[in-house]
């Protein structure tokens, strides 16, 4: 299916979900022309802590970018992808404190996750970036890839074949396009002009500071704990708790409405979930989606998982490939749970499951680990 | 609390906060003044005779280049308030302190020898532990560069909290400390009834002068505490240089922080390592060879002590664990269940250790004995009775 080769494309340029939206015309809304068809919303998620919220999925995703606010000092979690839209954020946080932005946190490697890192750098020339080894060293490894003209090229490479398909109507199948179809790649390609435009804008900001288990932060009476709990959705994802509020920052840990398992550890992952809902929170902000008031989505999230992870167990035969073991996992029930009808999720759920998913869980099992980032 | 460290004749050279915590409940010998071993410990006394003298005027430290871009100002050989190494690392944008010292006053003065040496604002200060001597100038270099991050270990954080704030108010108590060595200037005799010899008299003499001289220090203090701590390994870029701030278990203290420098193979280690002699004052003697030989495995060729001079090889680091080594197996070996670490002292023998690092200096020894054979058998007992006393400073056990 198109979306799903597209979004693979993205997949393997950004390792990520960026770009995972492309179908998703219904969702897409406008937005000042500045910045393509992105937006976002800011939320209040609690005392001095806000929210610069994906609320659904973009044509071309950007992070949530959360700031938590001390007496001192602001920490910045996830520093976005759009550097237009970053700098439209950082007006709203001056607007919001005037003290400085002092931390800012890359969750993970993933690409919209920290490209707005050299707009918060530009704005706070103290800043200190900080992220897992792992993390800092992939962003190191892929960086010349996401700007100029590398950058370019591969973008480029994945609109000719959007702009034929508009062009001509139809799908690679000779199907012509629904509406909803043609209006989500007018907004695809949309979204994908902007971010070529944003190659030449690309500055480079890497980690001051790297840690390995956790690190505890004072803003001037508020605490910021980071976490990192174990693989997960990569192996250096960062969470941070906020003790005096109860809230857990999760990153691409959790993604609403579907998680991004591109090249994730599914069995450690499910784990690692089950570590954030032992912090009990009382406010759980995802890495794309909504602010969540309780540990529901969690908690099936981490369902899913150890359900995928038990099949995959159970039917491991020593020299299986990775597509005879797809045939044995049946997660039928769970795209239904996650997409509750809508045709985008489902579609996506069951993709990333099966496909990338399926793909890592065969990898741990035959103890063939592909390295993050190729 | 006054420990057995507070025997005739017991001075800790090395000055030692002789913490206290992991020393005996029982205070079993009484104070004879020799050691300004007070309820708070903070002061112990150099054999080695100075001036009455102004701490900060006179404060003596050496600027000892460590590597490029690396420099220590080494506590000078004879003070008798100590105060821990500070060491300077710049990169090419920022640099990073290890330590500030003790006395506010000797940390302006390192901050202008730092301005000297580099105009890269310092936006880190890492807090290699808790003993106050390491981090009492920490508000001197947060008000000279303003919005650095001071960095510790989680242990340290909350330690540092505790005793470090309430210790801006022990210039108040300093002269109660003194009291029990006017006396015996007065008497001429020490708490057990021996006259005072003449070099005794003179260090006594030296420890009031020098104590009073620190009142002013007090004054000056300012508590300023942790921005940043973590639990192993803390990676700072100060641009085309990383320092590797790394806890690699129990050692002199439950949060030790060492900084490694992988480009200059240079390792500055806090008090895990002390010259001449260790301290080992609440310390964790079964496990802290460990964390030494974790160290050597590090490609360093030059090693910054916490006390002490610069170093260009691992001979005193392993002498150091081969020490430990040695009374672990000493204590060991003589203890059996319900024995105090009194006990276990009378009957361990420790002579080729202490000649080894003492060379029969009766300064050195007394300081061994204080630290090594006092302080660090009762933690080595403790260890063996499972029943590890917390870590504290100056509260009744």
């Amino acid at each position: 299916m198109d979306t799903r080769q597209t979004v693979a494309k993205s997949l393997r340029r950004l390792g990520c979900a960026a770009a995972m939206a492309l179908c998703a015309a219904s969702i897409v809304r406008a937005a000042p022309p500045s910045w393509g068809p992105y937006t976002y919303e800011k939320v209040d998620i609690a005392d001095g802590v806000y929210g610069f919220i994906e609320p659904k999925l973009n044509a071309v995703v950007s992070s949530n970018i959360i700031a938590v606010v001390g007496r001192d000092a602001i920490l910045v979690f996830d520093s976005g992808h759009h550097p237009p839209v970053t700098r439209a954020i950082i007006g709203e946080i001056k607007k919001i404190s005037a003290k400085p932005v002092r931390y800012v946190v890359n969750s993970h490697w993933h690409h919209d996750h920290w490209v707005g890192n050299a707009e918060f750098a530009a704005a706070w020339p103290a800043v200190q970036v900080v992220a897992h080894p792992f993390t800092a060293a992939l962003i190191q490894t892929l960086r010349e890839k996401f700007r100029g003209a590398p950058c370019k090229a591969e973008l480029e490479k994945e609109l000719a074949p959007q702009r034929e398909r508009l062009a001509s109507g139809k799908r690679d199948d000779g199907t012509p396009l629904s509406d909803k179809s043609r209006a989500f790649l007018a907004d695809a390609i949309s979204g994908l002009e902007q971010s070529i435009r944003e190659c030449d804008e690309e500055k480079f900001r890497d980690a001051d500071l790297t840690f390995d288990s956790t690190l505890t932060i004072d803003l001037g009476g508020r605490i910021v704990e980071l976490k990192f709990l174990g693989r997960g959705n990569t192996a250096g994802d960062v969470v941070a708790w906020l003790p005096d509020t109860r809230t857990v920052l999760t990153g691409d840990v959790v993604v609403i409405p579907f998680p991004f398992a591109t090249q994730s550890y599914l069995t450690e992952w499910a784990a690692v979930l089950r570590k954030i809902e032992a912090l009990q929170p009382a406010i759980v902000v995802p890495g794309h989606g909504p602010v969540q008031h309780d540990t529901a989505y969690v908690d099936q999230l981490a369902q899913m998982l150890e359900s995928v992870s038990r099949q995959a167990h159970s039917a491991w035969q020593p020299g299986m490939s990775a597509d005879d073991l797809r045939k044995k996992i049946d997660i039928a029930a769970w795209s239904e749970k996650f997409s509750h009808g809508d045709a985008f999720i489902k579609a996506n759920f069951d993709y990333m499951i099966s496909q990338p998913g399926l793909d890592r869980m065969w990898q741990e099992l035959s103890g063939q680990w592909k390295p993050e980032g190729e | 609390m006054i420990a057995r460290a507070a025997k005739p004749h017991l001075l800790a050279s090395v000055a030692a906060l002789a913490m206290c915590s992991g020393a005996s409940a029982e205070p079993r010998a009484p104070f004879d003044g020799d050691v300004l071993r007070s309820a708070t410990g903070i002061m112990a006394f150099s054999e080695v005779p100075l001036p009455p003298s102004s701490v900060h005027a006179k404060f003596h430290y050496d600027t000892v280049p460590v590597a490029a871009g690396i420099t220590t100002f080494v506590e000078g050989p004879s003070h008798a308030l100590v105060q821990g190494n500070i060491t300077l690392i710049v990169g090419n944008d920022a640099a990073l302190v290890v330590d500030t010292g003790h006395f506010p006053a000797v940390a302006r003065r390192v901050i202008a020898d730092i301005r000297r040496l580099t105009d890269k604002p310092v936006k880190y200060v890492a807090v290699t532990h808790w003993h106050m001597d390491h981090y009492m100038g920490n508000a001197e270099f947060a008000a000279a560069f303003p919005g650095l991050a001071i960095i510790t270990q989680n242990f340290t954080a909350p330690m540092m909290d505790k005793y470090g704030r309430r210790y801006v108010d022990y210039g108040a108590k300093i002269e109660g400390e003194l009291k029990p060595l006017r006396d015996m200037l007065a008497s001429g005799k020490a708490p057990d009834g021996a006259d005072i010899a003449a070099d005794r008299r003179q260090r006594i003499e030296t420890a009031i002068a020098e104590a009073e001289a620190a009142k002013p220090e007090f004054a000056l203090m300012r508590y300023r505490g942790a921005d940043l701590s973590f639990e192993n390994t803390l990676d700072i870029d100060l641009g085309g240089r990383i320092v590797k701030l790394m806890h690699l278990g129990r050692g002199n203290t439950a949060g030790d922080l060492v900084a490694y420098v992988p480009d200059a193979k240079a390792l500055i280690t806090g008090d895990v390592l002390v010259h001449p002699v260790p301290f080992s004052y609440g310390s964790y003697l079964g496990e802290w060879s460990a964390v030494l030989g974790k160290l050597a495995e590090l490609d360093a060729t030059v090693i910054v002590p916490g006390h002490g001079p610069v170093m260009h090889d691992k001979t005193y680091l392993l002498q150091v664990r081969g020490l430990l080594d040695a009374v672990v197996a000493e204590v060991t070996r003589v203890w059996k269940p319900g024995m105090s670490g009194d006990e276990v002292s009378k009957v361990m023998d420790l002579g080729k250790q202490r000649d080894a690092f003492c060379h029969g200096d009766k300064s050195l020894e007394a300081g061994f004995k204080a630290s090594i054979e006092t302080a660090g058998v009762d933690r080595a007992v403790q260890q063996l009775e499972g029943k590890m006393k917390p870590e504290s400073f100056d509260e009744k056990d």
